[in-house]
């Protein structure tokens, strides 16, 4: 069924480019004042600290923790000797629940991964507690196999086949139109681990209390993290309290619960004293989820005319031995344009490391690398401008299902992001171009992000004094949800943004889904928008009582704008009708469904915090937002340095609520695109199966000085499909297309093709020698 | 951190008889040596620190003629920014100025600059030891495991750890001296002799030749038309805030066509700082052309041993050579 919605500004009472607003909790947080989860102060709160193994695998034969017993203040060493054996497993993210892993604590003394955490020492003070972590003697019997570190190791297992999981993708006769294809690029492309770190380490501070259990710690999941809880020491979702009223970065980090969250909760109703267990960086690698390795084997073709018309993307995937996690990136490769035959197929490996995760744009950083890098190769072969084949290949239909695009704004991303570069096409003979000694390239690559939408529930409250606060259990993760909540809620009902407060990050408000994958905004949105028309409404009935200010008029007709309520000539101040309403405040519940999701959404989500999502593709649309990456990049022919003076990036996400957070949302992933081009590399060791730069220090994320100059483009676009308000999201839009770009100027720039990232110095020097 | 008794002596002499006693170091800045605490590479049972030492030349910049004598208290950022060395040292200020970042440099001093540790990633945290069969010493690095960032130069089949600094290329290449203090009075020794090469090593651990006790005072530069014309270039993976994959500091003094003097000294591709002595000797009383220059750059990795990842040290580091003098030779000389 095709629905359409009036998105207008009349019908919605916002512009299609909302103001730019600055951050709501921006001040707070940059002047020190944020409460993090683990700044909560918690009386009487004793402090744990992990102990983890170094062996990849193997079996904890023996543990002595007498030393640490004997540390002054140490009040628990809590391992699989002392763990309960009747806690709850918790269903996975990957398999519709809400756990990172289907490791989640002490259950077993078996390991899976290289500093998997194996003891927790509970200690009056921090420093006694790693004191005492420090003295735990670890006795682990070998295990007959060797660990394996890596898919590309060369004792990796063979890649198996998950098309059960993730269906292949298969349209018309792929082998003919490439058989048939003017030039075709055939060729594999890599991408590292690599690891989110968020500022904000993870944390949880768990206090047993009344039977019921209050955890404090960073989330971008409340409902979820609640229900896992819950679930885990089987406990009803009303005695559990999830807290985080900020958080300092999530990318998908704290998305899922992790096992040290239900560590601290076990630990805590051991000693009968609330447990803070603070993680260190270094924690962070193995304590979390990661992204894993992946490996791309293309087969893309072009016609003569220069229109892409074939791909065959093969797409395998490191895992865990524990658990399968497959990233659907052949999904949204092989509805990118307008192809006439495309085959997407996805296979897992499974190595020895923590289950891997969704880190920003999960499936879409490593294979649009390998796609927007291999039609780059298909420009070169053919002699065409790059810019020209995506605009040829363009296409509102996609090609699998044929499905319309809800809107897709790739070609006006493209020509607007070309204009603002300055592009000029590639050079014609690559490594030609050069300024201030350097060797410069120019290259583009497509961006798209899919778009999901949850069910979503809000509570609006509108006081005597015109006061209003919204409140969701749902998280800023620093993509300004409290914003567009705020701005939302003033828009709706005609009252100045100063009155307005929200409040997130506490499961005790309105169930939520997950803030991730670019989802929150477009679907709470919604959720306001109706709760602030039932409050309207409410007032309406009130105004227009026998005795009202309003009396006779009818009460479906009214409007409110600028503190007044109207019904057609006749206006009100607010206030007086609000002062009428029994209590004087009025309290709403709004929730918003999508379209084509199941009514029972929301019991689900706050019972078990399932995700109902509504995925890239419906029955009657497909849904993306797009955009163009334009890069220059610098190569010291001496020293083979590689820069980005400078970037930019074109945009089209339908309405913008926030100029602003919507804009430094795009940058912050047009900076990160960078790192996970050229800087972001979690080394591994082949022996150990053990990461080796668990450290900010030797991982290297871009500093200000890598990132001299970086322009933003919002492409206006209307999008009456999509939603109620023809939003889309752009948290994890703009790094999607940022790898291949780099890749491709460094080609302009060297003339050497680099299809393993991260594409570092010594990549250059080699192709530029032979 | 394991607890530690904590002592701030304000003689030298004391200071250097309580760093004597077993279980002792010396605490300057703290940059290294904290993380080194932290992550229990470090063990002090005393942290002897000496920032209130009161004898003035500690804390000094001085010029004496055509000596330079920089104390060992001062700060990175002192030294960096001051106008004598930036006059009649430059490789020195920019050895400063390209590394760490501004809070580092603030709090990390010359003396204890030049003593950090490798930052291999293996050394640096002690639970490798249970799943690596390893022998000592334990800054070798991992000839097979991660090793991109480690030496070229001054290895042995198992020993590839390399040194991270920048300041002591521009000291080695200078052949500057370091004044030391210890328990029995004062001596000096050739900067090039601080560090011990890891065939050398007489013991696992013994990093530097300085004994028990001994605190370094100062280090003193001969300045010369070489000191004046000179450079330091360094290559690394992003543009600020990292350790030099290869880094050069360079002196150069010309006699009408053909090189009077040459300094090289080498980061980022050797186990201890380092020389290039037989570059150095390539050029000297040649005219520096680009060949003559690539012949230097060559026979300073003439004896290079290369592992697994880090092959690419050898060229680039020729190339780090390459331009540092190409530079000095194009200057206004």
């Amino acid at each position: 069924m095709t629905r359409t919605y009036d998105i207008s500004e009349a019908a919605t009472g916002l512009p299609m480019i909302g103001a730019p607003e600055p951050r709501y909790d921006g001040r707070m947080k940059v002047t020190g004042q944020a409460v993090y989860a683990a700044d909560a102060p918690v009386s009487g709160t004793l402090h744990a600290a992990l102990v983890l193994a170094p062996q990849a695998r193997g079996t904890v034969s023996a543990i002595d923790a007498a030393a640490a017993e004997a540390v002054p203040g140490v009040r628990l060493v809590l391992s699989h000797l002392n763990y309960p054996s009747d806690l709850e497993a918790v269903p996975t993210f990957a398999t519709g629940g809400t756990t990172q892993a289907s490791w989640q604590g002490f259950e077993s003394p078996e390991l899976h991964f290289a500093q998997q955490p194996v003891a927790l020492v509970v200690a009056d003070t921090i420093q006694n507690a790693r004191e005492g972590a420090k003295l735990v003697s670890l006795t682990v019997a070998d295990p007959a196999e060797a660990p394996v570190a890596s898919i590309f190791a060369e004792a990796a297992p063979e890649a198996r086949d998950i098309s059960d999981v993730i269906p292949n993708v298969v349209a018309g006769d792929v082998d003919a139109a490439l058989s048939s294809a003017a030039h075709v690029v055939e060729a594999r492309y890599t991408t590292p681990f690599q690891h989110h770190n968020p500022i904000e380490l993870y944390a949880t501070t768990a206090e047993w209390r009344d039977g019921g259990l209050i955890v404090q710690c960073p989330s971008q999941w409340m409902t979820g993290t609640r229900a896992a809880l819950a679930t885990k020491f089987g406990l009803a979702v009303e005695r559990v309290r999830v807290i985080a009223a900020v958080t300092g970065g999530g990318f998908g980090s704290k998305a899922t619960v992790m096992a040290h969250t239900f560590l601290a909760a076990q630990a805590a109703r051991m000693v009968g004293r609330p447990v803070k267990l603070y993680l260190s960086r270094h924690d962070m690698w193995t304590a979390g989820s990661h992204r894993p390795e992946s490996s791309h084997d293309l087969r893309v073709g072009m016609d003569a005319e220069g229109r892409l018309t074939a791909l065959d993307h093969a797409q395998v995937q490191q895992t865990s031995r524990m658990d399968d996690v497959p990233l659907p990136g052949t999904e949204m490769t092989t509805r990118m344009y307008g192809w006439n035959a495309v085959r997407g197929t996805n296979a897992l490996v499974s190595t020895d490391t923590n289950t891997p995760g969704f880190m920003r744009s999960p499936a879409e950083v490593p294979a649009f690398f390998a796609l927007e890098s291999a039609i780059d190769e298909l420009c070169v072969a053919s002699g065409r401008d790059p810019v020209e084949v995506r605009l040829a290949s363009d296409s509102m239909t996609e090609p699998v299902e044929g499905l319309p695009w809800t809107s897709r704004s790739l070609a006006e991303c493209l020509r607007r992001g070309a204009e603002v570069f300055g592009w000029e096409g590639r050079s014609e003979r690559p490594g030609t171009r050069t300024r201030d000694g350097l060797l410069i390239g120019h290259g583009v690559a497509s961006a798209m992000y899919p778009i999901y939408a949850s069910a979503a529930v809000v509570d609006v409250r509108l006081g005597s004094d015109l006061s209003v606060r919204v409140s969701a259990g749902a998280q800023d993760i620093g993509g300004g949800t409290y914003n567009v909540l705020t701005q939302m809620a003033a828009a709706t009902l005609g009252v100045p943004l100063a009155n307005v407060t929200a409040e997130l990050g506490d499961s005790d408000l309105a169930p939520n889904g997950v803030a991730g994958g670019s989802r929150q905004t477009a679907s709470l949105t919604g959720a306001v928008k109706d709760a602030c028309e039932k409050v309207i409404a409410e007032l309406a009935q009130v105004a227009t009582k026998e005795d009202g200010p309003l009396a006779g008029a009818d009460p479906a007709s009214a409007t409110v704008a600028d503190g007044k309520m109207s019904i057609g000539d006749r206006s009100v101040p607010l206030q007086e009708v609000v002062a009428l309403v029994p209590f004087g405040v009025v309290k709403m519940r709004g929730s918003w469904i999508p379209a084509s999701a199941d009514p029972k959404s929301i019991m689900d989500l706050y019972r078990r915090g399932a995700t109902s999502l509504i995925g890239f593709t419906t029955d009657t649309h497909a849904r993306s937002s797009f955009g163009a990456n334009f890069v220059e990049v610098s190569v010291d022919p001496v020293t083979f340095e590689i820069r980005v003076p400078r970037m930019v990036g074109a945009f089209a996400a339908g309405r913008i609520l926030n100029e602003m957070t919507t804009r430094s949302q795009l940058m912050g992933g047009m900076i990160w695109g960078v790192g996970s081009a050229l800087h972001e590399q979690t080394e591994v060791d082949p022996r150990a199966a053990r990461f080796v730069n668990a450290d900010l220090g030797e991982y290297f994320v871009p500093v200000n000085a890598d990132v001299p100059e970086v322009a933003v483009e919002i492409v206006p676009e209307e999008d009456p499909h999509i939603n109620p308000l023809g939003m889309k999201g752009v948290g994890e839009l703009g790094i999607t297309g940022m790898a291949a770009a780099i890749a491709n100027a460094v080609y302009d720039a060297t003339g050497v093709r680099l299809r393993d990232l991260p594409i570092r110095m010594e990549h250059v020097l080699q192709g530029m020698q032979t | 951190m394991d607890p530690f008794f904590y002592e701030r002596p304000t003689e030298l002499t004391r200071a250097a008889a309580r760093a004597a006693e077993p279980g002792a170091m010396i605490y300057a800045g703290g940059t290294t040596m904290l993380d080194l605490m932290k992550h229990k590479v470090y063990a002090p049972e005393r942290v002897i620190d000496i920032t209130r030492l009161r004898e003035p030349g500690l804390r000094e910049i001085r010029r004496d003629g055509d000596l330079l004598v920089l104390g060992a208290l001062v700060t990175m950022h002192q030294a960096a920014e001051d106008a004598t060395v930036k006059a009649e040292a430059p490789a020195i200020s920019e050895s400063l100025w390209l590394a760490a970042t501004q809070q580092l440099r603030h709090m990390a001093t010359l003396g204890g600059n030049v003593l950090q540790r490798t930052r291999d990633p293996y050394f640096r945290d002690p639970s490798w030891q249970a799943v690596l069969t390893r022998n000592d010493p334990r800054d070798s690095g991992e000839p097979e495991g991660a090793n991109r960032l480690g030496a070229v130069l001054g290895t042995t089949e198992t020993f590839l750890a390399s040194y991270p600094g920048d300041f002591a290329q521009s000291l080695a290449a200078f052949g500057a001296t370091v004044e030391i203090t210890g328990p029995d009075g004062a001596r000096s020794l050739p900067f090039t002799d601080l560090h011990v090469l890891p065939a050398d090593r007489e013991a696992p651990d013994q990093v530097t030749r300085l004994a028990p006790g001994e605190i370094i005072t100062a280090f003193r530069v001969d300045l010369s038309p070489a000191t004046r014309r000179s450079t330091y270039i360094k290559v690394r993976d992003r543009s600020s805030y990292a350790f030099a994959n290869a880094s050069c500091a360079a002196g150069l003094a010309m006699e009408g066509e053909t090189v009077a003097d040459v300094r090289l000294g080498l980061g980022g591709v050797a186990t201890v700082p380092w020389r290039a002595t037989a570059a150095e000797e390539v050029l000297r009383g040649e005219r520096p052309t680009d060949d003559a220059i690539k012949a230097a750059a060559e026979a300073a990795f003439a004896d290079a041993r290369t592992f697994h990842h880090n092959a690419f040290k050898v060229p680039l580091g020729q190339n780090t050579i390459r331009r540092a003098l190409t530079v000095l030779r194009d200057m206004e000389g």
